[in-house]
């Protein structure tokens, strides 16, 4: 089966491109094999291509998902995210998920061992608590920027 | 034949919080999420967590009333918790909290039941808004549960 091999030189673009490779006709499975830099030099692999199905699928959800008054995610608010995945290295993802949440936001859910955290992501800010080894760091809102997530994800996972 | 349940809701009885979404569920994980306070389309704010009474026999009996959310869906199931537990969360950050489980019949459901919380004497509902005390609470009832049943 003929295979096309793409290079882009920006990590974010990667997502959107995979879906609408995706959607062409006769296109029959999209995989990203390219390693690629990261911002501390970790390599992309399969947690990220994890993630990125992931929010793929929460994309797709529409208004009244779960019910009367369950909002689509924000558009934002998912793009943020995107980016943010892609300048996390792989061992930053570990233990962590992502779930919708029905006002449109993105949960952030992390478990391991005897540690929690959550992080609710808004289109504009992060609300986020961590309970890990006994401390407890929290915030009732955090401007939702890049580098305030990887902060976080480094925090729990650093 | 119509089931009847106590007034008061045992501590040794077992609760179950259906999940019309499947997105709820990933890598085996249940959602902090799934666990919220609703605003019905007839405007009321629910101030509990909507849960069901039960054996599995009667569980898989009240369901079968429920739609999909989202057409094309089909439901996914329920986790169960026991109620116990649920009352014995005391706390969320540092915050004193009282939760518990009230029976809520209906005239279709006589196993309505709902998980009430209060954090620092304020009960919480679909208007509070989201704080990481509140979300610490839905992590907290997620970490109960003790299985995923598909329908």
């Amino acid at each position: 089966m003929p295979r096309l091999v793409v290079t882009v030189n920006d990590s974010a673009m990667v997502t959107q491109l995979r879906t609408a490779i995706s959607q062409l006709h006769g296109v029959v499975h999209v995989s990203m094999l390219r390693e690629t830099s990261v911002e501390d030099g970790a390599l992309e692999g399969e947690l990220h291509n994890e993630w990125c199905r992931r929010i793929d699928e929460l994309e797709r959800l529409s208004d009244g998902w779960d019910g009367t008054g369950s909002k689509a995610i924000d558009k934002q608010c998912v793009k943020k995210l995107r980016k943010t995945i892609s300048k996390a290295s792989e061992s930053q993802l570990e233990g962590w998920d992502v779930f919708p949440d029905a006002h449109g936001f993105l949960y952030l859910d992390f478990s391991a061992g005897q540690a929690i955290a959550g992080i609710t992501a808004t289109a504009d800010k992060l609300i986020y608590f961590i309970q890990k080894s006994g401390k407890i760091q929290k915030s009732d809102g955090i401007a939702f920027t890049t580098s305030n997530l990887l902060s976080l994800l480094r925090r729990v996972n650093g | 034949m119509d089931e009847r349940f106590p007034d008061i809701v045992g501590s040794e009885e077992l609760v179950a919080r259906v999940l019309f979404s499947p997105s709820y569920i990933h890598n085996g994980r249940v959602a902090p999420t799934a666990f919220r306070w609703e605003i019905l389309p007839s405007g009321t704010v629910e101030d509990y967590i909507s849960v069901l009474r039960g054996d599995v026999e009667g569980l898989e009996r009240s369901t079968r009333l429920f739609k999909a959310r989202t057409e094309g869906d089909e439901r996914y199931g329920y986790v169960r918790l026991c109620v116990g537990e649920i009352r014995m969360i005391d706390d969320s950050l540092g915050h004193r909290v009282k939760m518990d489980v009230l029976a809520y019949p209906s005239r279709r459901m006589a196993c309505h039941a709902g998980i009430v919380a209060e954090i620092e004497g304020e009960w919480v509902t679909a208007r509070t808004p989201i704080t990481p005390e509140v979300m610490m609470l839905q992590k907290k009832l997620t970490m109960l549960c003790s299985d995923i049943v598909k329908f």
